[in-house]
C-alpha cells in the first residue's frame, strides 16, 4: 500500500511539475509579479530608512507567501477542477490510493513553489542588498521542509474538505487568503500581536515557518533557541496529514451517497 | 463467469427525483450491452453505480461477482470508464505523458507504463500527435486518446458513456471500429455502452436495454427489438413548418402509435416521423396538415430503426 501511495504521488507530482514548468512564461510571471508586489514593500521600508533587518523580514515573508497561495489555489480547490474535467471520477474508479494523489499534488506544488520562492528571495537579495545569515542554512533548510510538510498537509485537508463545495470554493479561498497572510506576519514579525493572538497564530504553519526562518537567517539565532518551532511544525504536519487521509476517505464515501463525486457545475 | 453485471431492483433517488427505478439487468461476458435512452433517463446514473462512484438508494448490483457497495476496490481494479463529454487529463502536458500518468494510476510500474503507452500509441496510430500537448489536439484526437486511456488497464468491463457525443461522422465511425476490434480480441472483455445515437447502438450492440425515466422498458437483441416494429408502418413527412398543437392532434388520430418531429432551424423545414399500426391514418394526417395550411414537401415510407422501437415502446422521441 505504501508503495502504491508513493507511486501515485510520483505520477501526480510529475504531471504538476511538468505541466507548470512546460511554459517558460509561467516561470517568469510567477517570479516577476510577486517580486513587483514585494518590491513595493521593500521600497517603502527603504524610503523610511528602516533598519536593514526590516527588509530581510519582508523578503523572507514575501518569498514564503507564494506557498500559501499555492495551497489555496493549487491544492484546496484542485479537486473541484478535477471533477469538472472528469479526472476525479477516474482517480477514484482507478482504485489508486487517494492519499497518494493528494501527496503528489502537494509535492508537485511544493517543488514548483520552492523554485519560485528561491527565485524571488535571490532577486530581492540582489536588488535590495539584503543581508542574511548563511551560517544556519542547513537548519533553516530543515525548518523550511518541516514548514512545507505542515503547510501542505493542511492543504491536503482543504483539498479533501473542499470536495463538498461547488463553485463557492473561490470565495472560500478569498476568505482564507489575505487574513491568513496577515496573521502569518508576512511583512512584519508576529511578535507585534498580543500574546493571545500569537498563541493562535502559532498553529498556522506558515506563520511558524516564517518566524523560524527569520530567527535563523535574519537574527542569526541558533536552531536550539527555536527548537519549539521545529517540534510544533512536525506535530502539526503529522496531525494534519493524518486528518487529511481520513478526510479524503470520508468525503469519498459521502460523495458516493450524495452523488457529488461526479456532479458538475455545482 | 458468464454474468459480468447483475442488478437486482436497483433504485437511486436524488431527493424526490427517482433516477433509477427497480432496474433489473444482466450483462453477459464478451457482449456489448447498450443502454439506449434520452438525456435524463438514468443511463449515466446506472454507470456511476456500476463503476462504484455512486451508491444505490436500494437494491443491489454486482460487477464481475463483486458487490458495488462492499467490494468496490475489487471492482475498480477491473473496470474503466470513457465518457464522451469529459476532458480527462492535463492540457499542459503531452498526450503520451497523460497516458503514462493514467498508467501509473492503473498500477503499472514506471517503465512498464511507458512501454504499454508507447505500444498503444503505435497500435492506434497516434504517433503524429503523441508529443503534442493535450490542449493542442482536435476533438477527434482527444476522443481517441480518451479511448486509449480507457483500455490502458485492459479492463474486464469497459463503460462507454456517450463515447462519440459531439464528434463528426468520420471520427465516430473510427471510434466505433476501435470498440468492435477491441472486444473481439479477448473473450474476457465486456462493454456497457450508453448512447442516444440509434446508429451506434444498432451497429455495436449485441443486446440493448431501452431505458426511460429510470425504468428499463425492454431488453433484447437489436434484431428482436426491430421485430417489434416490423409489422408497423413508418412514414416520414417533410413540411414547411409545424406547430405543437398540430402534432398533438396528429397523435390523437386513431392508429398513430408514435410521433416525433425535428425542425431545421436554418431552412425551417420540419421532419415528422410517424409509427402507425396501418397505412390508413396517413390520409387523415395529410388532410389535417392541409387544413392547417401546412405544406407537405415530401412523403416517404421508411424502414424501421431503433428510434422507431423507442417511439413504439415509450411514445416519445429518443433525443
Amino acid at each position: 500500500m505504501i508503495r502504491e501511495i508513493f507511486k501515485t504521488a510520483y505520477a501526480r507530482a510529475y504531471v504538476r511539475i511538468k505541466g507548470v514548468n512546460s511554459d517558460v512564461t509561467h516561470f517568469i510571471i510567477d517570479i516577476g509579479l510577486p517580486l513587483i508586489g514585494l518590491s513595493a514593500i521593500l521600497l517603502a521600508y527603504k524610503s523610511l530608512n528602516a533598519p536593514s533587518q526590516f527588509l530581510a523580514i519582508a523578503a523572507i515573508g514575501g518569498a514564503m507567501m507564494a506557498f500559501w497561495y499555492n495551497v489555496l489555489w493549487g491544492m484546496a480547490s484542485q479537486f473541484y477542477w478535477e471533477r469538472e474535467t472528469g479526472n476525479l471520477p477516474l482517480y477514484i474508479s482507478s482504485g489508486a490510493p487517494m492519499p497518494g494523489v493528494l501527496l503528489g499534488m502537494a509535492l508537485g506544488g511544493a517543488v514548483n513553489m520552492t523554485i519560485r520562492a528561491v527565485g524571488v528571495l535571490l532577486a530581492t537579495v540582489y536588488l535590495f542588498g539584503i543581508k542574511l545569515y548563511t551560517s544556519e542554512i542547513v537548519p533553516a533548510f530543515f525548518l523550511f521542509l518541516l514548514t512545507l510538510f505542515a503547510l501542505y498537509s493542511l492543504g491536503m485537508i482543504f483539498a479533501s474538505s473542499f470536495l463538498r463545495f461547488g463553485r463557492s470554493v473561490s470565495k472560500i479561498n478569498e476568505l482564507l487568503g489575505e487574513p491568513m497572510l496577515f496573521f502569518s506576519g508576512v511583512y512584519f514579525p508576529v511578535k507585534v500581536f498580543p500574546f493571545a493572538i500569537q498563541l493562535i497564530v502559532s498553529l498556522i504553519p506558515l506563520a511558524l515557518g516564517i518566524e523560524g526562518m527569520r530567527e535563523l537567517m535574519v537574527f542569526g539565532n541558533s536552531p536550539l533557541q527555536i527548537l519549539w518551532i521545529y517540534i510544533v511544525l512536525l506535530l502539526l504536519g503529522i496531525v494534519f496529514f493524518y486528518i487529511a487521509t481520513k478526510m479524503i476517505k470520508y468525503m469519498e464515501e459521502r460523495g458516493k451517497t450524495t452523488g457529488t463525486l461526479t456532479l458538475k457545475w455545482e | 463467469m458468464d454474468e459480468v453485471v447483475r442488478t437486482i431492483d436497483l433504485t437511486r433517488h436524488f431527493g424526490k427525483m427517482v433516477a433509477l427505478d427497480n432496474v433489473n439487468i444482466t450483462i453477459r461476458r464478451n457482449e456489448i450491452f447498450g443502454l439506449l435512452g434520452p438525456n435524463g433517463s438514468g443511463k449515466s446514473t446506472l454507470i456511476k453505480i456500476l463503476s462504484t462512484l455512486l451508491l444505490p438508494t436500494s437494491g443491489d448490483a454486482y460487477v464481475l461477482g463483486y458487490n458495488v457497495k462492499t467490494d468496490y476496490m475489487e471492482i475498480r481494479k477491473r473496470i474503466n470508464i470513457v465518457a464522451g463529454d469529459d476532458r480527462p487529463g492535463y492540457g499542459s502536458i503531452k498526450v503520451k505523458e497523460n497516458l503514462w500518468f493514467f498508467s501509473q494510476l492503473y498500477g503499472y510500474g514506471v517503465r512498464e507504463g511507458w512501454k504499454v503507452v508507447n505500444s498503444l500509441i503505435e497500435e492506434f496510430g497516434m504517433q503524429d500527435y503523441a508529443d503534442r500537448k493535450l490542449n493542442r489536439v482536435s476533438s477527434g484526437m482527444f476522443q481517441k486518446y480518451n479511448f486509449v486511456r480507457g483500455i490502458l488497464n485492459n479492463p474486464k468491463l469497459l463503460f462507454l458513456d456517450e463515447p462519440t457525443v459531439g464528434l463528426d461522422v468520420e471520427i465516430s465511425r473510427e471510434i466505433r471500429n476501435y470498440v468492435k476490434s477491441w472486444i473481439k480480441r479477448d473473450p474476457e472483455r465486456t462493454i456497457l455502452l450508453t448512447t442516444h445515437y440509434m446508429i451506434e447502438a444498432q451497429e455495436l450492440c449485441d443486446r440493448v436495454a431501452i431505458i426511460y425515466k429510470g425504468k428499463i422498458v425492454k431488453v433484447d437483441t437489436v434484431e428482436n427489438l426491430l421485430k417489434l416494429v416490423s409489422g408497423e408502418h413508418i412514414f416520414e413527412i417533410k413540411t414547411n413548418f409545424i406547430l405543437n398543437d398540430c402534432l398533438e392532434d396528429i397523435k390523437k388520430i386513431q392508429g398513430v402509435k408514435g410521433l416525433y418531429s425535428d425542425s431545421d432551424v436554418s431552412t425551417g423545414i420540419a421532419k415528422l416521423r410517424i409509427v402507425m399500426e396501418e397505412e390508413g391514418p396517413i390520409a387523415d394526417i395529410l388532410s389535417l396538415l392541409k387544413e392547417r395550411n401546412i405544406k407537405v414537401l415530401a412523403l416517404s415510407k421508411e424502414e424501421p430503426n431503433l428510434e422507431d422501437v423507442f417511439l413504439y415502446l415509450v411514445g416519445s422521441k429518443l433525443r
